[in-house]
């Protein structure tokens, strides 16, 4: 029997998509999911079910048929993601997974035995305040030593070393970064055996934390790095955009297109406005961007991303503008490589599609990086080596960066 | 002759929208290591055989004319292009550098003879990265030419000239190539490729335009010799079910579907064999790709320990279907399921754990593994 679905979400739950599906798995409606707003959705039938795409980028399902008054709980989202199933009333379970997050931590201070363990470690361990009684430890250094051969150091825009610390397992970096959300990037600077390698991190991050695993089970060694910002909808976007799922991503679409109010605050965050611009760019909503990603660009010079944004703005909705294109794309070659990993591609296919004109800006960039880390949401590279002895033969290094979540459930 | 479907190539249809495919695997190169040592590339930039791309051509060739459907849009062409140490008995040609560029022309065109067209393109092989990426055909490093570049494609011209130049509704992309930067690679200069196709301007005719990079970065990572690489492996099981999405009349696969689709494939395979895969995409559109009148999912069942796995019996039932894993039978029990609620039952017919209720779970398209038990 068809109804109204009423569609709400707990205090401690973060904002997220929510697909409200049809028993025979069709999404009747998408929605973004925030504490305080009510959603009313028409179902075809009470036997209706949720899918929601937690802030991890993992998605569970759902199921309470009958129930047309549905209110999400942190704790309910917390055994889906567990088991992907929920039994009603099951405060057993719940202290079950919360024992299983505590071993998690114990395990810790050794290699986990696979990429996925990894994954399910720092999904628990990357929130504002960590488990663990040692933590934060309290001495900080320049250089973070990760083990394996490999150290990390966060420097700002002008140079200053940010203080990192090393828990008391060994294994566990953390920094604590603290400016407005509208300076110029850091970068992490991690030493391998293999050379050099550099990532961006936005202005708007408070907290990276970053480890090094040997997984018995796995092909070299893990660096994971995770990141939590002031914007927790943008990590998540970023998130879900890692994980292919732009078709979740699009029901932040509202969000994303508040970015111009993000730009004109004393502390706005152009950080988040690039991300929700980014989104929009993907889903191709124009209507959304209207014209402020070019405030984005004129505005913050720190941050090449709005060029990038706003010359393929261009190019997909008044292509015959070729010049003011032209002018953007180099304008943000000549400001650095991007923040985000999207926009370092666009930075370089804009800058192919411009030909000759684009050609010298395009090498100089490819000569600044001697490969991209493709599958970092920021701009990841390994330096170029261009003089001297090859590097060390080394077992091949995984990166696994992403980014933290409001709730270490979730 | 390319033309794997249809023949004659008088019959293939261009009055109609048509997915025209070209297929390329190169499994051959005799200038590389491994190859033939009177022909070796001055700098062989440590690259050597692989066998894998022949397997990941046809097994995508093959899809395509006997799995592909899409009522709105469908199959037109395939044009398939084999590089294997032996020779192709059938006749396939080789993908030479050559080769490749006129079996491009002859795509384009056709994928331009219709504003609803669809073009797939999917290349196998080594691939190398200097910010920007390069395919590799067959005669690569060529000694008898005096540029060891000129037999090589410009991936990232290729595709600027596709978006600039080719009429047609959709581009799907599929890049299935190592990407590696070998040292020697890093300290060469005029670094180039053929970028196969031109064109001028930022405007587009594409609606749809999905680049699909597997971004493996060693071989292991690539896939096994004898059968298609992990990327095509999971690209199949996503154009079979795996990426479906019900868009209310239907379950199809697109664009984005894909995308997500592929991630949670790859990263499935990865942890099976201890390697990080991830694909890199760069899709704007959502284009239908496919009509896979079903959604499946690819259930992975396994306790929360290997020591419980082991001795566990393992049911999965749903009305009348039931799949059952017995003690001996290896864990993680994998089974492709259709969507809808499941029981799972897990039972320890010696005792070493207490049996399980029956736990019900609803499973979507994609990728599920289960359970924490004990």
């Amino acid at each position: 029997m068809s109804g109204i679905l009423k569609l709400r979400c707990a205090p401690g739950v973060p904002a997220m998509a929510v697909d409200v599906m049809s028993p025979d798995y069709r999404v009747v409606r998408r929605v973004m999911l925030t504490p305080g707003v009510e959603h009313l959705v028409e179902v075809p039938s009470e036997a209706s079910f949720l899918r929601c795409y937690l802030p991890s980028g993992r998605a569970v399902t759902l199921a309470d048929p009958g129930n047309l008054d549905r209110e999400i709980t942190p704790d309910a989202l917390m055994l889906a993601n567990r088991t992907s199933y929920v039994s009603k009333g099951s405060e057993t379970s719940i202290a079950a997974e919360r024992d299983r997050r505590g071993h998690l931590e114990a395990r810790a201070s050794g290699s986990f035995e696979s990429l996925e363990a990894v994954r399910r470690y720092q999904a628990t361990r990357s929130t504002p305040a960590p488990g663990g009684s040692a933590w934060p430890p309290p001495a900080g250094v320049d250089v973070v030593p990760l083990g394996e051969g490999v150290s990390a150091a966060i420097r700002s825009h002008d140079g200053a070393v940010v203080q990192g610390s090393l828990a008391d397992n060994g294994r566990d970096a953390s920094w604590e970064l603290l400016g407005p959300t509208f300076d110029p990037p850091f970068e992490l600077r991690l030493d391998t055996p293999a050379g050099p390698v550099r990532m961006a991190i936005p202005a708007h991050a408070q907290h990276t934390w970053a480890r090094l695993d040997t997984p018995a089970r796995q092909h070299g060694p893990i660096v994971s790095i995770r990141m939590q910002t002031e914007a927790p909808v943008a990590d998540t976007i970023l998130n879900y955009l890692a994980d292919g799922e732009t078709a979740a991503a699009g029901a932040m679409r509202d969000w994303a297109s508040h970015g111009e109010s993000l730009l004109k605050s004393k502390m706005s965050d152009p950080y988040a406005a690039a991300v929700g611009a980014y989104l929009l760019l993907r889903l191709g909503d124009y209507a959304h961007l209207r014209d402020w990603p070019r405030n984005l660009a004129d505005r913050f010079p720190a941050l090449p991303d709005g060029c990038v944004i706003w010359a393929w703005q261009l190019i997909q909705t008044a292509p015959s503008r070729e010049q003011e294109i032209a002018e953007y794309l180099l304008m943000a070659a000549a400001r650095g490589l991007p923040v985000y990993g999207h926009g370092t591609r666009l930075l370089f296919d804009g800058l192919t599609l411009l030909g000759d004109v684009g050609r010298p800006a395009l090498e100089r960039l490819q000569a600044q990086v001697g490969a991209l880390v493709r599958t970092s949401p920021v701009t990841m590279w390994y330096e170029p080596v261009t003089t001297g002895a090859p590097p060390a033969t080394t077992p091949e290094m995984t990166f696994d960066v992403a980014f933290g979540t409001e709730n270490a459930a979730l | 002759m390319s033309l794997h479907h249809p023949l004659p190539p008088a019959t293939v249809e261009l009055q109609q929208p048509r997915l025209h495919a070209l297929v390329i695997g190169v499994a051959h190169y005799p200038h590389l290591l491994g190859g033939d040592p009177a022909a070796m590339a001055r700098d062989p930039l440590s690259l050597g055989q692989i066998s894998t791309p022949q397997h990941t051509a046809r097994a995508i060739a093959g899809w395509l004319t006997t799995r592909y459907a899409n009522h709105a849009c469908p199959l037109g062409s395939v044009e398939l292009l084999v590089s294997t140490p032996g020779g192709n008995a059938d006749g396939t040609e080789a993908a030479t550098a050559d080769n490749i560029e006129n079996a491009v022309g002859r795509w384009f065109t056709r994928c331009s003879s219709h504003p609803k067209n669809i073009a797939f393109f999917y290349y196998c092989g080594h691939g190398l990265e200097k910010g920007a990426q390069f395919l590799l055909p067959e005669d690569f490093g060529n000694p008898a030419i005096v540029d060891p570049w000129k037999n090589c494609i410009d991936l990232d011209r290729f595709r600027a000239g596709l978006r600039a130049s080719l009429q047609a509704e959709a581009l799907f992309c599929f890049v299935d190539a190592c990407r590696e930067t070998p040292f020697s690679m890093l300290t060469q200069v005029n670094v180039s490729g053929r970028p196969l196709v031109g064109g001028n301007g930022f405007g587009t005719a594409l609606s749809t335009n999905g680049l699909y990079n597997a971004a493996a970065s060693s071989r292991q990572a690539y896939g096994p010799a004898t059968e298609p690489t992990y990327f095509a492996q999971a690209l199949l099981k996503c154009l079979e079910g795996v990426a479906s999405t019900n868009d209310g009349t239907a379950w199809v696969v697109d664009a984005n579907s894909i995308d997500a689709g592929l991630t949670k494939m790859l990263r499935y395979y990865g942890d099976r064999v201890g390697q990080s895969l991830k694909p890199q995409t760069d899709v704007m559109g959502s284009t239908v790709l496919h009509e896979s009148g079903r959604g499946l999912v690819l259930a992975s069942v396994g306790c929360a320990t290997a020591q419980a796995s082991q001795c566990a019996e393992i049911e999965l039932t749903r009305g009348a279907v039931s799949h059952r894993a017995v003690m001996t039978d290896p864990k993680p029990f994998e089974r492709e399921l259709a969507p809808g609620d499941w029981d799972v039952r897990i039972r320890f017919p010696n005792g070493e754990f207490p049996d399980s209720q029956a736990m019900t779970f609803t499973l979507l398209p994609g990728v599920w593994q289960g359970v924490p038990y004990p």
